[in-house]
């Protein structure tokens, strides 16, 4: 026993073993919060990943952390104790440290699974739209996301794994294109069947038979032009006056949303729920909004004559009146706002516009081609269920091969190997991050399988008594060994190609198996050999 | 038992060889018409064609009047510890309304999953799969003239592998199973699994000094195992994991692991032995 704890495989076995317990990390007791995403906006020089401990000296908890908080603020973190000035929210989220650093998958704890079709699917725009959608995401506090580009011939797709967050919801946030403008209609009087638009010089308008004629060119109505770097569109043309709607400010335009309780606010005015938060623009943006707004007029009550229209995505979601002081003025914050019937729906609606803002405008519009909600109640009673399998498994292997060997000294050390297997892979997963989900649970069973088979080839092979004269146990074994990375290079041939072209849940499947495959071979059977040899 | 059946082959070994090789023929055939009719050589699920599947745990069901009241759906009910129906409807349909037609009929735990695949991502989906069984086939096939380096065994052991496959899938159209991605994995595992015996088997009789009846009879000694220990740990996943994917994984799996009992220890093990023969009287 003493010379097999010297061997190097077994040695390679244990090492592994410990090694993969150390990236499982059993955290019986866990605290804290782990960062998963900083706002841009937020004071903190943290990092994601990073681990909160204690806010002000007090254990922190999800509520401490949405908190708002004004003047220095202590925060320990995994890395220190560090000082911050703050006003307002922290600007972080963060996630309940789990037990294990395992991931489970939405099969196992509830979630959403998506795969949309980008109109365009080169790769640069398929990039753009995970990076944008992804700070979306993020900005709505959904826990935790995947994204996945898939090419597939000439069509490119994402996969979006959600962790939380219900259809409704994620349609609401990830089709929309997000394309943000924002228009204010200018009305022109005629006279003498002339008028002039001011910008950054005048320019004459003339009426002809409905169309209009600018700088030598002729519009009709719904026709649009440039002047001065804004977009026109013609609306009506009468024998009085013409209606030009221009676009002052776009997705391109907006800088900073604004999550602070100044500018992002929700008021209770009677039975309904108004919410709102401001916006800052850019420079370019603001001196638009100062050329167009000379163009309008005072009228009483100290407002100009047409308000500021703004859409999302072509649909109109607000429209506010100008105060009349503004006019000519560059105006960098514009405050966007809207009512709902309850507090739930008012931040809701208001963290949805705020996160497509945020994270502007899709490069192209996308289709939503396949969607899935994982229910989470589904996942615990498949956990329960997998254990209670697994355990079956186990007894079932162990009742035939006691059948046919008799010899606990032979059926233990299977049992161990295939143990360890198992904890290797989940050390592999943790390691690399994967998600252990359904797939990855049948993987492993895949695996384990093909180990015990090879268990029982290099038994059977060292316990044939007859041959010693003719061959020595090491050769029995080495014949052992030609079967069995024989038939683990069938299976990852098999694998192969899922591996290379699958979506999600083939993927993970064939990848498991195959790690699981290549742990067992490299490592666990050669230290079984060993063990085999030792016991023989 | 083992020994029974040995003397069984060791009687007629002649002709049971050609017992998977009919039955081979035969799915053969199954296969082929199911290619001409439908598209495809096993009937599409909706993951592969296009189409909504709702998940949900129920505590009890009846699964006759559900399907009366939604006749264009398919209803399955998979029981474990906890018992699961899944309802998969056209792509077109609605949902909702069958969720509170599924919600009157059975008592509903939880809230349902719904997942829906277009119809253009269920044909990339079966291009893809279809794409993967062909060169899982291929790269398994290299795999053993790598091994072997000999033309005719390697060729045997891949007649074995093919008729795991098609003869599993043939049984899978006769049992009413659909192709969906689940059912492809477990295809895919049973073209891995299956081999490992035509290899055991292969290598002994081609490396061994003894003679090649004695090769089989050693070699069978140990696949039997190889396939029970196999076939008891699915059985216990069949009965207690309660999950869907895992039972039709165990149980497509598991017809495999049983036709490849014939044409591992009849067809692959008698045509060697049928060449072995040949040799001896050449010489």
């Amino acid at each position: 026993m003493k010379d097999a704890l010297k061997n190097p495989r077994i040695i390679i076995l244990l090492f592994f073993v410990a090694l993969s317990i150390i990236f499982i990390a059993p955290n019986p007791n866990p605290h804290g919060l782990k960062i998963t995403y900083v706002s841009k906006d937020s004071s903190l020089n943290l990092q994601l990943g990073e681990i909160i401990y204690f806010i002000d000296n007090e254990p922190v908890t999800i509520e401490s952390l949405n908190k708002e908080y004004f003047g220095t603020v202590s925060i320990q973190t995994n890395k220190g104790v560090r000082f911050f000035n703050v006003n307002g929210s922290l600007g972080l989220t963060a996630e309940p440290l789990e037990y294990t650093n395992l991931k489970f998958g939405l099969d196992l704890k509830g979630g959403v699974r998506t795969v949309i079709e980008p109109n365009v699917s080169d790769k640069d725009t398929i990039e753009q739209i995970i990076s944008t959608l992804q700070t979306r995401i993020n900005v709505y506090g959904l826990r935790e996301s995947v994204f996945r580009p898939i090419y597939f011939e000439d069509k490119g797709f994402v996969e979006i794994n959600i962790a939380g967050g219900n259809e409704e919801e994620l349609r609401a946030l990830l089709e929309s294109q997000g394309k943000f403008e924002a228009k204010i209609p200018i009305i022109l009087q005629f006279r003498n069947n002339e008028s002039t638009l001011k910008l950054e010089k005048e320019y004459k308008i003339k009426l002809l038979n409905n169309s209009i004629l600018i700088e030598d060119s002729n519009y009709k109505k719904g026709e649009k032009f440039f002047l001065d770097n804004t977009a026109f569109e013609v609306g009506d043309i009468t024998k009085e006056n013409i209606n030009l709607t221009s676009t002052v400010f776009t997705s391109n335009d907006i800088l900073i949303v604004f999550f602070d309780p100044q500018r992002s606010r929700i008021e209770k005015i009677g039975d309904i729920y108004r919410w709102s938060f401001a916006v800052q623009l850019s420079k370019e943006g603001a001196e638009r909004f100062a050329l167009i707004t000379n163009n309008l007029r005072v009228v009483p009550g100290g407002y100009l004559d047409s308000p500021i229209i703004l859409y999302l995505d072509g649909e109109l979601i607000d429209s506010l009146s100008i105060a009349s002081e503004l006019k000519g003025k560059v105006v960098t914050e514009v405050s966007i706002s809207g009512a709902a019937v309850s507090m739930d729906e008012a931040q809701k609606e208001r963290s949805r516009l705020q996160s497509i803002l945020r994270s502007g405008a899709l490069p192209t519009s996308i289709n939503i081609v396949q969607l899935e909600t994982i229910s989470p109640n589904l996942g615990t009673g498949f956990i329960r269920n997998a254990i209670i399998a697994a355990i079956a498994a186990i007894l079932g292997v162990v009742t035939v091969v006691s059948l046919r060997y008799r010899k606990l000294k032979i059926i233990l050390p299977m049992v161990l190997i295939s143990l360890s297997e198992v904890l290797m892979i989940l050390g592999f997963a943790a390691l690399v991050g994967w998600t252990i989900d359904l797939s990855a649970i049948a993987g492993i069973i895949a695996a384990i399988g093909t180990g015990i088979d090879s268990q029982i080839i290099i038994i059977d092979q060292a316990l044939r008594k007859e041959d010693e004269r003719i061959m020595t146990l090491r050769e029995k074994l080495s014949r052992a060994f030609f079967v069995i990375f024989g038939s683990a290079g069938t299976v990852i041939a098999a694998m192969l190609p899922l591996i290379i072209i699958g979506f999600g849940v083939l993927r993970g499947f064939a990848i498991v198996t195959s790690i699981g495959v290549l742990v067992g071979v490299l490592i666990a059977r050669p230290a079984f050999a060993v063990i085999i040899e030792k016991i023989i | 038992m083992i020994i029974m059946v040995y003397e069984i082959f060791e009687k007629y070994w002649k002709y049971l060889m050609f017992f998977t090789i009919i039955l081979l023929l035969f799915s053969s055939a199954v296969l082929l018409n199911n290619l001409f009719t439908k598209g495809s050589i096993l009937e599409r699920d909706v993951e592969l064609s296009g189409g909504k599947m709702i998940n949900v745990e129920v505590r009890s069901a009846d699964i006759e009047a559900l399907s009366k009241e939604v006749p264009y759906a398919s209803i399955q009910l998979a029981t474990g510890q906890t018992q699961n129906l899944i309802v998969k409807i056209p792509f077109d349909s609605n949902e909702t309304v069958v969720i509170d037609t599924i919600k009157k009929y059975a008592e509903v735990v939880g809230q349902p999953s719904v997942s829906s695949v277009g119809p253009i991502l269920g044909k990339i989906f079966f291009q893809q799969a279809m794409f993967a069984l062909v060169v899982a086939f291929v790269m398994m096939a290299l795999i053993v003239f790598i091994l072997f380096r000999s033309f005719v065994p390697s060729l045997i052991v891949i007649l074995a592998a093919t008729t795991d496959i098609l003869v599993t899938l043939a049984f899978l159209h006769f049992l009413g199973v659909k192709l969906s991605l689940t059912v492809l994995a477990a295809i895919l595992t049973v073209i891995g699994y299956s081999v490992d015996t035509d290899i055991l088997l292969t290598s002994e009789v081609l490396k061994s000094n003894r003679n090649v009846k004695e090769s089989i009879d050693k070699a069978m000694r140990t696949g039997l195992t190889l396939t029970a220990t196999t076939l008891a740990a699915l059985m216990s996943i069949y009965l207690f994991s309660g999950s869907v994917v895992l039972q039709q994984i165990a149980y497509v799996l598991t017809i495999g692991l049983l036709i490849d009992l014939p044409a591992t220890w009849w067809t692959n093990a008698g045509l060697l032995r049928w060449i072995d023969e040949r040799r001896a009287k050449k010489s």
